[in-house]
């Protein structure tokens, strides 16, 4: 019935009216974008320190776009588990791809949590190489590889960037995701026996996020395991011991994100995989 | 937006499995939680363009499903594609054409109908959330892709592109097509590889440190999935990239991917 409503509205209106309860019950982002110079926005990536290392791979997008190396400048902000900003990085590159191995100067000591990339370019640069630089919009999806810190091989597992839109202006942090109905999602994965499952859950909005984990076991019964509250930009680890609790099929969680996705990781006690949801 | 999904033969002793669940992925608290369909598996060889049923399944008691490469007689490169569909639809045997897939949405929760996809070798095992679009199934295209996955270099690293081609419409002559590396920064083709509609480009590839690379063929677009691994069988990590509209936020990010390819593209031999 809404899709019909909204075929029927001129184009030029669509975009507005998908801003405004009930069309926007499913999108993920404001469709109004701020009037901010240079607007770069961000998905909100996972570190993991201490028993783990993890790299980051940003793109220089620049010059990705005129398929030849251009100089800027990268900056990485991270956040503490209570979505509090803990440290900062930058370094100038021009190579298309930059990797940023973290630990715990960038991070002020900080273990686990969540980070953003930014990326500045000089005015003469963007006025030289692009029609008209207001019109462009950088998004930084990247790729987070981690490994256990005591594993000597070379070898990252790797996840893409998921979701976030998240941006820093005037030495604040601002994000065009929004919470809006209730959505329940499932990743497509089979609880398996014998296993650690940690999820973390990452709020890129600027307001409190509750999530409900849901069990599902071998007779499709569905019982909410935990109530978690994530505060603005801040992160929390959800875990799921298989080794004890064999009953689990199927894993599922509520909340207001139209798309809340988590970064799984799944550990056999020897060896781990990494996946987004 | 409805999705296929695929297993392929990558060799090297790689096994290819996927999960899916008949659990709807992502919906809205008020919208039904699961659909009845079942799975058609479809594969084309090598100097075919008819796609021949190889199996049909369904969910019987369980909420998930489980298929691996190993399960089916495959050659390295072929591809078996996996179709959801309503349970009533009738899989013919052989087929010039594939069905399109049912959507596995009870909403409009912006999520595509995604599996489990997953490569294991020895007892190590890496995994991501993937489909093949089926709008990507309809279209020719071209594809570019860059070296953000192959960080993992070093003697004892193995690097694969395994590159997905899945063609849905009717072909009339099966054609075979090129993909490239090529050193990012002087443009210079470092590595070739063939395939045919229908099929996984496989290409092993050595990354030199300090070098930067990028993946292009101008033939058909794909999927591209870097797979790294450890001769010992101690490591394994699976990811695909981005595609390039996603550097980009916005009304203008396709106008701007159409650029940035145009840019490439046009450089390259």
């Amino acid at each position: 019935m809404i899709r019909k409503f909204k075929s029927l509205v001129p184009k030029k209106y669509q975009k507005l009216i998908a801003n405004f309860y009930p069309f926007n019950k499913s999108s993920p982002y404001t469709q109004l974008m701020p009037n901010i110079e240079k607007l770069n926005v961000s998905d909100f990536f996972l570190f993991r320190l201490g028993d783990y290392d993890t790299v980051f791979i940003a793109e220089n997008n620049l010059a990705l776009l005129i398929a030849s190396p251009a100089r800027c400048k990268h900056r990485f902000y991270f956040f503490d588990l209570d979505g509090c900003a803990c440290g900062s990085f930058e370094v100038e590159s021009e190579l298309f791809h930059y990797t940023l191995n973290i630990n715990k100067a960038m991070t002020g000591g900080k273990l686990t949590g969540g980070f953003i990339h930014q990326i500045e370019y000089s005015d003469n640069l963007l006025k030289n190489l692009l029609d008209d630089p207001k019109e462009i919009v950088f998004q930084h999806r990247g790729y987070s590889g981690y490994k256990a810190a005591q594993d000597r091989s070379s070898i990252f597992s790797f996840v893409h960037g998921n979701f976030g839109t998240m941006y820093h202006s005037n030495s604040k942090i601002f994000s065009l995701s929004r919470q809006r109905v209730k959505h329940c999602y499932t990743p497509q994965i089979a609880i398996r026996n014998e296993r650690l499952y940690e999820f973390f859950f990452l709020n890129s909005t600027s307001k409190k996020l509750i999530i409900s984990v849901i069990h599902i076991d071998k007779d499709n019964q569905a019982k909410i395991d935990r109530k978690i509250i994530i505060k603005p930009f801040g992160s929390y680890k959800y875990e799921l011991d298989t080794f004890n609790n064999m009953e689990v099929l199927n894993i599922s969680w509520q909340s207001a994100l139209p798309v809340g996705r988590a970064v799984i990781f799944e550990n056999n006690g020897v060896l781990f995989d990494v996946f987004h949801s | 937006m409805t999705d296929y999904l695929f297993i392929v033969n990558v060799g090297d002793d790689i096994v290819n499995s996927i999960i899916i669940s008949s659990i709807v992925p992502n919906r809205r608290m008020r919208s039904i939680e699961r659909i009845d369909f079942k799975l058609g598996v479809y594969m084309q060889k090598k100097s075919s363009t008819q796609w021949k049923k190889m199996d049909e399944i369904f969910f019987s008691d369980s909420n998930n499903i489980k298929l691996s490469s190993c399960d089916y007689d495959m050659e390295v490169g072929q591809l078996a594609v996996i179709i959801p569909v309503d349970i009533g639809f009738e899989l013919g045997d052989n087929l010039s054409a594939l069905p399109e897939p049912i959507s596995r949405k009870t909403d409009t929760s912006p999520v595509n109908e995604r599996a489990m996809i997953s490569f294991r070798r020895g007892n190590s095992e890496s995994s991501y959330q993937g489909e093949f679009p089926y709008l990507m199934s309809k279209i020719k295209g071209t594809f570019l892709a860059f070296d953000s996955l192959t960080h993992n270099r070093g003697g004892h690293v193995k690097n694969k592109l395994v590159f997905i081609n899945i063609f849905s419409q009717e072909l009339l002559k099966k054609e075979s097509f090129n993909l490239f590396m090529v050193n990012s920064v002087n443009k210079e083709c470092v590595k070739e590889e063939h395939y045919e509609h229908n099929s996984a480009a496989i290409m092993n590839f050595n990354c030199k440190q300090n070098y930067q690379y990028a993946f292009y063929s101008k033939d058909t677009l794909g999927i591209p999935i870097f797979i790294s691994y450890s001769d010992d069988n101690s490591n394994l990590s699976v990811e695909h990239t981005h595609p390039p509209s996603e550097f980009f936020y916005g009304d203008n990010k396709f106008s701007y991917q159409q650029k940035l390819k145009s840019n490439w593209l046009s450089k390259l031999p």
